[in-house]
């Protein structure tokens, strides 16, 4: 196929238009198309609709609407990158020059045109006209390339700076400048120290910023030549940073397993050890040599690795954390207790690392929670078997939490049934009150010791407690335990032994009463026999003189006056006389004897009526000396000094006497005991027994010139079964329970004074209205 | 002691109208005798120290000087005199002290009638005794020594403390010294019994463990004999013929007809009748030893060759004793006149009837036990009670009775 170009023409005559196409279309084997126009404006807008339809321009300078050269101008403005060729009626050299200057491909006079310069002009121009396009698109090329290549130099944030081989500087990029604080044109031409292939690091210190770690690389580049360096300079500072950083906190966390008081180690998914603390080391007992790069198989005691690589096994088939304890005996046969912590840890790639573990040895914690444990039970043992009742309770309500069986058997209720019930619902406070005084005191004390109380068990029966209280906390809440010491029986024993001692005084009384009234009622007897007796004497007498005065003869009488006189001797009438009186006043004062004791045994025998009253001391005082007559009688002269104003006191009658007669009976024994010591038994001692009043209080003085006594028993007088008395003499009880129902049962006070050999005197208080 | 002289009774005791009482009661005795009357232990010892008395009736609880001080006073310095109590005190301690002070003890209040009858009594054992020497030691005489076998007994049996009071009976009525101590405590009323008991057994009821172990054990009521100073063969003999005389002294009174209380009486009496014997042994060892012999050796029976040397026998000094001891008036009298019944003045059987003949026909049976030339029936007496003719009869019906 014929190669076919297109032409656009732009020319004024038609007849030269005619021409060209003429020569053109009639080549044989070039084919040519030719568009005409006759102005320049028409052809300029054909061409800016189909600018590619053509292969060059053919153009005429002078047109109807444009001349001479600038209508090359005008076309070649319009750029449309097409050849042109200008055809022109002109010759002048200027204007031919001046076209190809300006951008035509040839220029064709008109006047010397023929058909193979036309052609050949065109053709040329079309080639050149390609060729110009080509060397223009290179460069452009070119131009593009090393635009791109700058801006990625000067984009990079690493410094790049380009040495001959002799390390000039060729080039340098932003990022170096301002790494190396220099500008372009400092660093330009510089010489520029290199280690080739080398990297390093150094310092760049700045005036007003914060140093900057670079690190710096030259590779040979070819830039003018092969010998170049590239040299890139790299701020690594924060990279830098970063490893120190990592450093340090690897550094921490090697210190800090080390130092973990514990056995850390850790190992891989197939169980070797990678790693340890030297603790681990010496709980196991080896060398990190002997551990690390080993297994468990490789140095664990065979009873112990089966538990251990399957606890490892059940671990890493359900990855998390694991915690045992594991009990053994050691190298020296020791009983060890471990408690092992393990972990699972992943690798980055989140697949399973490989185990973490702890390992503590809890033996002496064991051994702890053991000493505890039995401790525990120690202390539950004391409570459980202790024999007085034990009960805790909460302190707001009373609430029982826990029961020794001393307790339950206290109570007469099963442990089950107490607990949780309150002390109220068991009959422990059997009156608000007491609760309420006991918990006043507790509150002020902070503990209740041995306080008497008394208490009503699930039988109704009213039990006599020694009542201890301290306060505890359990569970952070407030409780209290109470400790019970039953006393019912001792209480019963006791009162028993307070009856025995009035049973003794009584007894000993009933003995001295009844030589009291023995003696009377001696006398009494053999007077009012003698009486008797002498009656019948005087009956016969009587009836003799009866006889004589009935007889008359006076001669009789003197016979019969001489028998009543021989019976008057026989008789001893002089007897009779001298002693009927004395007889009579005897026996009338030995009944009146009888009858005072007799009321006074009454009186002080009454049978106690348990309740104040007031009562008389004096009066009371009198028939306890008469009671007790007997009892002092051989050793002392009793005085007395009442204040006969003394108003009646309340009291309790029966104890009030039995105050008076131990005292009584004391100061007597005393006085004989001093007799006997002395052997003074001619000599009476006295007993001073004195009443008086003072504010609400009447005092009684009972004092006695015995022994007095000594210092080293002064303290203990009071004290129940003491006794200076030999064994089997008296009960011990007589100061003891003057004592108690003085301060007790009366609220009184009782002291003594005492001087050793020469006496004592008790001096008693009681209120005269009861408080 | 002159029969004519007036006997002198002191009376003690710190109340003066009781004194009172006495001396008028007592006023139609004073004739026979001189009643003199002591406030109170100091007086009585002033007037004991300026005349003699035969009798002191004293008080025990007194101020100053007590009774029992009063009676040591007077067992150690006057121990011719007969010492008896009259007290109203009840406290057991003293009383238990006096049971070896005192030869008889009365309560207040008591009759004078019955302080007259036992003064009366004590007076008339005087005549009994005629050796002053032999007088004092019976009144001296705190307790007279039992078996060592029996005694010991008795001390082991009392300090158990589950033995029973018929175990206490049995064994003191085995021993003849207890028995008689405890008749004296029972019948004269130391413990306010007063009842006429001969039986130990229920005398040893009526006093009880408690009195009876504190008797034997703290007062010491009972002795032993001194092993060392008495022959044990002749204690042995005197022990088994006494037991015997007392069954066989008793069945004859069964025999004889006699009521049970003289029963009683009998037996008592026929353990006692040698006590006498006894009372030798003990307090006059070598003295009596030589009497042993010499009767043996002279074949004189032993009461001649004893009131050789004491003017009275073994039954005198015996009846003496348990008379002062308060025992009662036929159980002295067999006892007293066990050899010579005839002597006693009686015409009836009694108690002295059953003693005698068990004694004689003891020995009788038992020659081995004779000491001298053994005791004979006295025929007077026999024949006084018309019994001479009964006599073999009885005889026969004793070894029957013992078959």
């Amino acid at each position: 196929m014929r190669k076919a170009y297109r032409i656009l023409m732009i020319e004024d005559l038609e007849e030269f238009y005619h021409l060209v196409k003429r020569i053109l279309t009639k080549h044989a084997e070039l084919s040519f198309t030719i568009d005409w126009f006759n102005n320049l404006t028409s052809g300029i807008e054909k061409l800016e609709q189909d600018k590619d339809k053509y292969d060059i321009i053919l153009l005429d300078l002078d047109l109807p609407d444009s001349h001479g050269i600038s209508t090359l101008k005008t076309m070649i403005s319009k750029g449309f990158s097409l050849p042109i060729v200008v055809i022109s009626g002109s010759y002048e050299e200027s204007v031919l020059v001046e076209t190809v200057k300006i951008g035509a491909q040839d220029f064709l006079p008109k006047g010397q045109f023929n058909k193979l310069l036309l052609i050949k002009s065109i053709l040329y121009a079309i080639e050149k006209h390609k060729l110009q396009m080509e060397i223009e698109f290179r460069h452009e090329q070119i131009e593009n390339r090393e635009k791109k290549f700058r801006t990625l130099a000067e984009s990079s944030s690493d410094g790049i700076v380009v040495t001959d081989s002799s390390a000039n500087v060729l080039f340098v990029n932003t990022a170096a400048t301002k790494l190396l604080s220099y500008s372009h044109e400092d660093l330009l031409g510089k010489h520029f120290p290199i280690v080739e292939n080398v990297p390093f690091e150094i310092d760049i210190l700045y005036e007003d910023r914060e140093p900057v770690i670079a690190e710096i690389k030259a590779v040979r580049t070819f830039w003018n030549s092969s010998d170049d360096f590239l040299i890139s300079i790299r701020d690594i500072t924060s990279r830098k940073n970063a490893e120190i950083a990592l450093e340090e906190n690897l550094d921490f966390m090697n210190k800090l397993i080390e130092n973990i008081p514990n056995n850390v180690f850790f190992k891989d998914k197939n169980g070797v050890f990678i790693g340890c603390n030297s603790n681990f080391l010496t709980f196991l007992g080896l060398t990190r040599e002997k551990v690390i790069g080993k297994t468990l198989a490789d140095f664990t005691p065979p009873e112990l690795l089966d538990t251990f690589l399957e606890k490892d096994k059940e671990l890493l088939g359900n990855p998390g954390t694991q915690i045992y304890e594991k009990s053994f005996d050691d190298a020296s046969g020791n009983k060890k207790h471990i408690l092992v912590t393990k972990a699972t840890f992943n690798h980055k790639d989140d697949t399973l690392g490989g185990i973490i573990g702890l390992i503590v040895d809890i033996t002496d914690r064991k051994a702890f929670e053991l000493r505890l444990q039995q401790s525990e039970k120690k202390f539950s043992t004391i409570f459980h078997s202790n024999p007085d009742p034990i009960a805790i309770c909460k302190y707001s309500s009373d609430e029982i939490v826990e029961v020794n069986e001393a307790f339950e058997d206290m109570s007469g209720y099963q442990r089950k049934e107490l607990l949780n019930k309150n002390l109220s619902e068991i009959g422990f406070w059997m009156d608000k009150n007491d609760r309420q005084n006991i918990f006043q005191d507790l509150e002020k004390t902070g503990k209740i010791r041995s306080r008497l109380h008394r208490i009503c068990n699930k039988d109704e029966k009213i039990l006599h407690v020694l009542c201890s209280i301290d306060t505890l906390t359990i569970e952070s809440e407030k409780h209290f335990m109470v400790i019970c010491k039953d006393i019912t029986e001792q209480k019963k024993l006791e009162d028993q032994l307070y009856h025995a001692q009035k049973m003794e005084s009584i007894g000993r009384l009933a003995a001295g009463i009844a030589h009291e009234i023995n003696t009377p009622i001696q006398y009494v007897h053999d007077n009012v026999d003698f009486l008797n007796d002498s009656f019948q004497d005087f009956i016969e007498f009587v009836n003799l003189v009866n006889i004589t005065i009935g007889k008359t003869p006076e001669d009789k009488r003197c016979a019969d006056i001489q028998a009543i006189e021989n019976l008057k001797d026989e008789r001893d009438f002089e007897f009779l006389l001298e002693e009927i009186p004395s007889s009579i006043s005897q026996s009338i004062e030995g009944i009146e004897r009888v009858t005072k004791i007799v009321k006074a045994m009454k009186s002080f025998a009454h049978p106690g009526i348990e309740e104040k009253a007031p009562l008389n001391l004096n009066e009371a005082i009198e028939s306890t000396i008469t009671v007790a007559k007997n009892e002092w009688k051989y050793v002392a002269d009793i005085v007395t000094d009442y204040n006969e104003f003394l108003p009646p006191v309340m009291c309790y009658a029966g104890d009030f006497k039995q105050i008076i007669l131990n005292l009584i009976v004391n100061a007597a024994h005393t006085i004989g005991d001093k007799q006997n010591k002395e052997n003074s038994h001619d000599k009476k001692g006295l007993i001073s027994i004195k009443t008086d009043y003072k504010d609400n209080f009447a005092i009684i003085e009972i004092s006695d010139t015995g022994m007095g006594v000594a210092d080293s028993v002064k303290q203990h007088i009071f004290e129940p079964f003491f006794t200076t008395k030999p064994v089997g003499i008296g009960t011990g009880q007589g100061l003891a329970i003057v004592y108690n129902i003085v301060v007790k049962k009366h609220s009184g006070k009782i002291d003594f004074e005492t001087a050793e050999g020469e006496g004592t005197r008790f001096r008693i208080e009681i209120p005269i209205s009861a408080p | 002691m002159n029969e004519n002289e007036k006997l002198r009774i002191l009376f003690v005791d710190d109340e003066r109208k009781i004194l009172d009482g006495i001396r008028r009661k007592l006023h139609s005795m004073h004739r026979e005798w001189d009643m003199v009357f002591a406030i109170g232990g100091y007086e009585a010892k002033k007037m004991m120290m300026e005349t003699k008395f035969d009798v002191i009736v004293t008080d025990m609880r007194m101020p100053g000087t007590s009774g029992q001080d009063l009676l040591n006073i007077v067992r150690e310095k006057y121990p011719e005199m007969i010492r008896l109590v009259l007290s109203g005190y009840s406290d057991q301690e003293i009383i238990m002290q006096t049971t070896k002070t005192a030869h008889q003890y009365l309560s207040k209040p008591c009759n004078v009638d019955d302080i007259k009858a036992a003064i009366q009594r004590s007076l008339s054992l005087r005549k009994l005794l005629k050796e002053p020497r032999l007088t004092r030691l019976a009144t001296q005489l705190k307790t007279i020594p039992s078996l060592p076998v029996i005694y010991n007994e008795i001390m082991t049996k009392l300090q158990n403390p589950d033995v029973s009071l018929k175990e206490i009976g049995a064994i003191i009525s085995q021993d003849i010294g207890m028995s008689a101590k405890i008749l004296q405590i029972v019948n004269s009323s130391f413990f306010g019994v007063a009842k006429h008991i001969e039986s130990v057994e229920r005398a040893v009821t009526l006093l009880g463990l408690d009195i009876i172990r504190s008797l034997v054990l703290s007062v010491h009521l009972f002795e032993k004999f001194k092993e060392s100073k008495v022959s044990i063969p002749i204690l042995n003999r005197v022990w088994n013929h006494s037991m015997d005389v007392a069954n066989n002294a008793k069945k004859l009174g069964e025999i004889l007809g006699l009521d049970s209380k003289l029963l009683d009486y009998a037996y008592m009496a026929g353990m006692m009748h040698d006590i006498g014997k006894l009372i030798f042994i003990a307090e006059v060892p070598e003295t009596y030893q030589n009497i042993l012999k010499q009767s043996a050796e002279e074949n004189v029976p032993l009461r001649i060759k004893e009131a050789e040397t004491f003017q009275a026998s073994h039954a005198e000094l015996g009846a003496y004793v348990l008379g002062i001891w308060g025992l009662q008036q036929p159980v002295i009298e067999a006892i007293a006149y066990h050899h010579v019944p005839s002597a006693s003045h009686t015409d009836t059987i009694t108690p002295l009837t059953a003693v005698h003949l068990a004694n004689t026909f003891d020995y009788e049976f038992n020659p081995s036990r004779r000491e001298g030339s053994p005791s004979t029936l006295d025929e007077e007496y026999i024949e006084r009670l018309d019994l001479l003719k009964k006599i073999d009869k009885i005889k026969k019906k004793l070894l029957k009775s013992t078959k």
